[in-house]
């Protein structure tokens, strides 16, 4: 058994035992004296400093009415497009998002309205999005998911994987699950990562920690033989301009302030990345192409 | 050849016809259920074509519904193409009521009719794709969750008074006693696609059907199922019937004279707690609650 296989199994077995990866994580610390996801939260919820408000009647509608989120998404911006808002909240660098982009980003801003952080019995991915709305507290795994499923509320085409070769590219939604030991203070942590969004870049959206950071690719740009968010990986390992990076809502990362360093600062890498057929990206890929096909099932008991 | 649409005309006496919307073909005119030879092959042309391959695809990813939809017409501008498909009495179709039309076309290409083990109120989009065969309700449920792909905002119930009206779909269950020969039957009915009409989609025998508002138009009184048998009370032209794929009524072609001489009506309409419109109504409302 390889090292890293060994380390993998490790993790998963003493995360399993303590129930963090049936939450996806992000909720036990990470070590290195880093505040906890939910102590962070108590300075995230509320609108102040939010760049993109979303007032509580909205919030209200979405929890019972999830399909509601197109209407909140399309009055955005009033006479100018929903995207172009958007684009223009973000900042400059953010001016070729596509429109799947422009409406991720909002559902992250959604999600992270959505429930305090913090630990909740739901298995993140089973949670259906009425669940994760009304949900006491999630964690990152969650706030991923609860993204995702209003992002393909407007764009199902987000599924993952790529077009087959020789189509044209597609935008593709990912999750990317870090490992306890990255060096961004929140322990083992879930992130979402959009490719075909940006032009020579990637999106990275954390809807936990409420910013939208731009990796613009480096070298040659992503390797054939590497997976979207190993690319990602490997691009974190060049520095950010801070220019990049968007805070959705500064709260969140307040009480983190080793994170937003970390992640421009080219401390991140492939070697942080949880590969696992299940609870891993490749396990979360293989969880969102499932969504539409199981569209209509039954919910979850 | 741009495909041609066609629609039932003039029944009579089960003598009917079907003619080209454009005008600029055959009147095939049918006497006593006998179709004419030399045009029996342009009486049977689908309205739209969806190769196997398109079908395969989408079976393989729902969401490639969403891309075959927006390649219709070349790729300009779908719901105009739908549009035109269907003929003039449908020009204001909304993409909303374009996007369901042809999801209905694809329910109906992608399963044959037959009976079903699948749970029609509980079977997922892939389920319902993968079956071997599918009853009316699945076929109805095929299309509502193909419709919701690019539309979530169909799921009923409207909007709270005063907001904006919406499109909504719903299911339109009939009872057994329904004089269309089809036994208990159900069908799609989309609210607030049209301009004083609402759409009716049977992706079972492949049709669209215009209901326009009769009188003083819906009443508040009445469910949306009791309004739209209400208006079909009233005979309808026949140009509001578009045949999506005439092969699919060929066996019943008492269906459609039923269907536009005003003989249906609230009192065939399966209001049943498990079976009727309202219970639908409910099933489909859970669809995004329930996306996990």
């Amino acid at each position: 058994m390889s090292h890293g296989r060994g380390r993998r199994d490790f993790l998963r077995t003493a995360l399993g035992t303590l129930g963090f990866l049936s939450l996806a994580g992000c909720g036990g610390g990470g070590g290195s004296g880093a505040a906890s996801p939910a102590e962070a939260a108590t300075v995230a919820p509320g609108a102040i400093d939010a760049l993109i408000p979303i007032d509580a009647g909205s919030m209200a509608d979405l929890r019972s009415r999830p399909e509601t989120f197109l209407g909140v998404y399309s009055d955005l911006g009033g006479s100018t497009s929903s995207a172009a808002f958007m684009r223009a909240k973000l900042g400059s660098v953010f001016a070729s998002l596509t429109d799947a982009g422009c409406m991720t980003a909002f559902a992250t801003v959604v999600a992270s309205n959505g429930a305090p952080a913090g630990a909740t019995s739901l298995d993140p991915m089973a949670a259906s999005l009425r669940q994760l709305l009304s949900s006491a507290a999630l964690t990152c795994g969650h706030f991923c998911k609860l993204a995702t499923l209003l992002s393909l509320l407007g764009h199902p085409e987000l599924i993952p994987p790529d077009a087959d070769a020789g189509d044209p590219p597609k935008a593709t939604l990912h999750f990317i699950v870090w490992l306890a030991d990255v060096p961004m203070g929140t322990g083992l942590h879930s992130q979402l990562l959009l490719a075909n969004v940006l032009d020579n870049a990637y999106l990275l959206l954390d809807p936990m920690y409420a910013f939208a950071l731009r990796i613009p690719f480096v070298g040659a740009g992503p390797q054939a033989d590497l997976s979207v968010i190993e690319n990602a990986a490997v691009m974190l390992q060049t520095p950010v301009t801070r220019s990049n990076l968007t805070l959705l809502n500064p709260g969140p990362t307040a009480a983190l302030p080793q994170m937003l360093p970390a992640l421009t600062g080219a401390a991140l890498g492939p070697q942080y990345i949880l590969h696992d057929a299940r609870y891993g990206a490749e396990g979360w890929d293989l969880r969102i192409g499932q969504i539409l096909n199981d569209l209509g099932s039954r919910p979850p008991v | 050849m741009a495909l041609r649409s066609y629609r039932a005309a003039l029944f009579s006496d089960m003598n009917f016809a079907f003619y080209s919307s454009s005008g600029h073909d055959c009147t095939v005119l049918v006497q006593g259920g006998t179709k004419s030879a030399s045009n029996a092959t342009s009486m049977s042309t689908p309205l739209f074509s969806i190769p196997a391959d398109v079908l395969a695809a989408i079976v393989a990813r729902p969401e490639k519904f969403l891309t075959a939809y927006s390649s219709l017409g070349g790729g300009t501008d779908a719901a105009a193409y739908v549009r035109s498909q269907l003929g003039g009495p449908f020009a204001a179709l909304q993409d909303a009521g374009c996007l369901a039309t042809f999801a209905t076309v694809v329910s109906y290409n992608a399963v044959p009719a037959g009976t079903s083990p699948l749970d029609p109120t509980a079977a997922t989009l892939h389920e319902l794709l993968t079956a071997p065969a599918l009853a009316a309700q699945h076929r109805c449920r095929l299309s509502a969750l193909l419709s919701l792909l690019g539309n979530p905002v169909l799921i009923p119930p409207e909007l709270p008074a005063g907001s904006k009206p919406k499109a909504t779909l719903h299911f339109l269950a009939w009872l057994s006693t329904v004089p269309l020969n089809t036994g208990p039957h159900t069908q799609l009915v989309i609210a607030n696609v049209f301009d004083q009409a609402y759409l009716l989609l049977d992706p079972q025998y492949a049709y669209a059907l215009r209901i326009p508002f009769v009188g003083a138009g819906p009443q508040s009184s009445l469910t949306l199922a009791e309004n739209v048998a209400t208006m079909m009370q009233t005979p309808l032209p026949p140009d509001n019937l578009a045949l999506l794929d005439p092969a699919a009524t060929d066996t019943v072609p008492q269906m459609l004279q039923v269907l536009l001489s005003g003989a249906l009506g609230p009192q065939f309409v399966d209001k049943g707690a498990t079976t009727g419109a309202d219970f639908w109504d409910n099933n489909i409302a859970q669809v995004v609650n329930t996306m996990s």
